[in-house]
């Protein structure tokens, strides 16, 4: 993948190392595109370079976010709106899935609470 | 909410989700140029807090600052940051009027002593015993002195709380001044802008949310993360600058192909502030990108300083014979460019980040 733009190569430099880093320790690592001085062509040159992946992932929490696998795997392009429909974050993250969509310990627990208050109900009648 | 409750109890009660606060720690981090990494010990801190009492004070002021911090985002995720303090007095926004208003600062200052923050909006006129401004027959620095006393910290929201502002703009008729010039023995914060941008208030507040303490400032007392670098060293048009390309009226050809703005008065290479990363309206745009040079209004004294038309080199543009240098080096100087601003953000990160982990050591 290649791009005359110095400042684009180096992003790329930068996915790269994250990628390595993925493979070699599981760790994941992000990019935060914002508050990088792009003009939004770049942005836009960015995002087609890096192209469209095999998942979308919508998520709806206190207003939308679009969560997209890239042409490369493990690559994602994360955007949070606000209910207003603003943007308040847009990431690189490099993992196998991106932090914010697996269920987390807690709210499984929860979960569970939910259902067995149910059977317990079922039981009693 | 009971103040016992912490955050995160109330947000579940709401039914506000841990991937929305997630989501707004991303947005956070973002705006405190802390790594993403970052968004979910954020949460996690956050989640922990106890509510954040905040008394806020009006002087010689517009209004403007608090119309941008309350309208911005108002359905958006950055009002969450109105679910992490309780605004226990605001004279514009609250129902109370009168000594009813007056009665509730009272008791609120009473009750919170040593942790309320304290915001004001606006400057503080000093001259002839501050009769400029008299609130319920009472000076303006006598409420400041009073206040700042029992305040965990002050934060001076807008140039004119900072700096004193276009009340200040010669001849200064009321002896305006800005808070940090005038309070002593508090940490002052300064968050100016004209109006400031509403990001940088929640990312400070979300700051002494987490960290349990006020960001690292700069030698003008403003949030290090935000006001660090440049407009200039932030803008997207700074390779035309580079390479000599400059716009010399508003609807030349240069104009219209984005080139930088210098020569029309442009004050982002002397002015320090976010609007080029974290921009406007939700993140729509910022002057620059929307064709009109910065007017340099995070700066003190920004409105003495000469036409807003003018350009820094005194409407000659830029020392000519640096810039031939530069076009001579193309693009490859405007990347270099925005790599150094990339570097000086990147040392505030790592300053952050060492400060976070000694905050985790501690604890
Ligand atoms: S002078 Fe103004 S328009 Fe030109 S690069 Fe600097 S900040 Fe941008
Ligand atoms: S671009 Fe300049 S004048 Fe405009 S809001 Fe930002 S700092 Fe103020």
């Amino acid at each position: 993948m290649q791009s005359d733009d110095p400042f684009l190569q180096a992003l790329l430099a930068e996915l790269r190392m994250l990628l390595a880093q993925l493979l070699e320790s599981g760790e994941s690592g992000q990019i935060d595109l914002l508050r990088l001085p792009m003009a939004p062509a770049q942005t836009e040159a960015l995002r087609a370079l890096l192209g469209q992946g095999e998942i979308v992932i919508t998520l709806e929490a206190e207003g939308p976010s679009r969560i997209e696998e890239t042409r490369l795997s493990g690559v994602w392009w994360v955007e949070h709106h606000d209910r207003a429909g603003h943007l308040v974050a847009r990431l690189l993250e490099v993992a196998a899935v991106p932090e914010i969509v697996p269920a987390a310990a807690p709210d499984i627990g929860a979960s569970l609470g939910v259902l067995s208050g149910e059977d317990a109900g079922k039981a009693e009648t | 909410m009971s103040q016992k409750d912490t955050l995160g109890q109330e947000l579940s009660r709401r039914g506000i989700s841990r991937r929305a606060l997630l989501k707004f720690a991303a947005a956070a981090a973002t705006s405190l140029a802390l790594p993403p990494s970052f968004a979910p010990a954020i949460a996690e801190e956050l989640s922990k807090a106890r509510r954040q009492s905040l008394i806020w004070l009006s002087f010689q002021d517009c209004t403007g600052c608090l119309e941008a911090l309350t309208r911005s985002e108002a359905p958006g995720i950055e009002r969450l940051i109105f679910d992490f303090v309780s605004l226990d007095y605001q004279e514009t926004l609250m129902a109370a009027a009168g000594t009813a208003a007056e009665d509730v600062l009272k008791a609120v200052a009473q009750e919170n002593r040593g942790n309320y923050l304290l915001a004001v909006d606006g400057s503080v006129p000093v001259a002839d015993n501050g009769v400029y401004s008299m609130i319920g027959g009472r000076s303006p620095m006598a409420i400041l002195s009073e206040l700042a006393e029992g305040a965990a910290a002050v934060l001076a929201i807008g140039t004119c709380a900072a700096y004193g502002g276009i009340p200040k703009a010669a001849p200064n008729p009321t002896g305006a001044a800005g808070i940090g010039a005038l309070v002593g023995g508090k940490p002052v914060v300064n968050i100016p802008g004209c109006p400031p941008i509403p990001e940088v208030l929640t990312g400070v507040l979300v700051n002494f949310l987490t960290f349990g303490k006020l960001p690292d400032l700069d030698a003008q007392g403003r949030p290090l993360a935000y006001f660090g670098t440049t407009i200039h060293d932030q803008c997207y048009r700074r390779p035309y600058y580079d390479q000599g390309k400059f716009a010399k009226s508003f609807d030349d050809a240069g104009a219209r192909q984005g080139w930088c703005l210098f020569e029309l008065g442009c004050k982002g290479p002397t002015t320090h502030n976010a609007c080029a990363s974290l921009k406007w309206n939700g993140g729509t745009s910022f002057p620059i990108q929307s064709g009109h040079g910065c007017l340099g209004c995070s700066e003190p004294d920004f409105w003495d300083k000469g036409s807003f038309y003018t350009s820094l080199s005194g409407g000659e543009g830029p020392p000519w014979g640096a810039v031939a240098g530069a076009a001579a080096g193309g693009v490859a100087i405007g990347g270099a460019a925005a790599f150094a601003a990339r570097r000086a953000r990147a040392s505030v990160e790592r300053q952050l980040a060492q400060e976070w982990k000694a905050q985790e050591d501690e604890a």
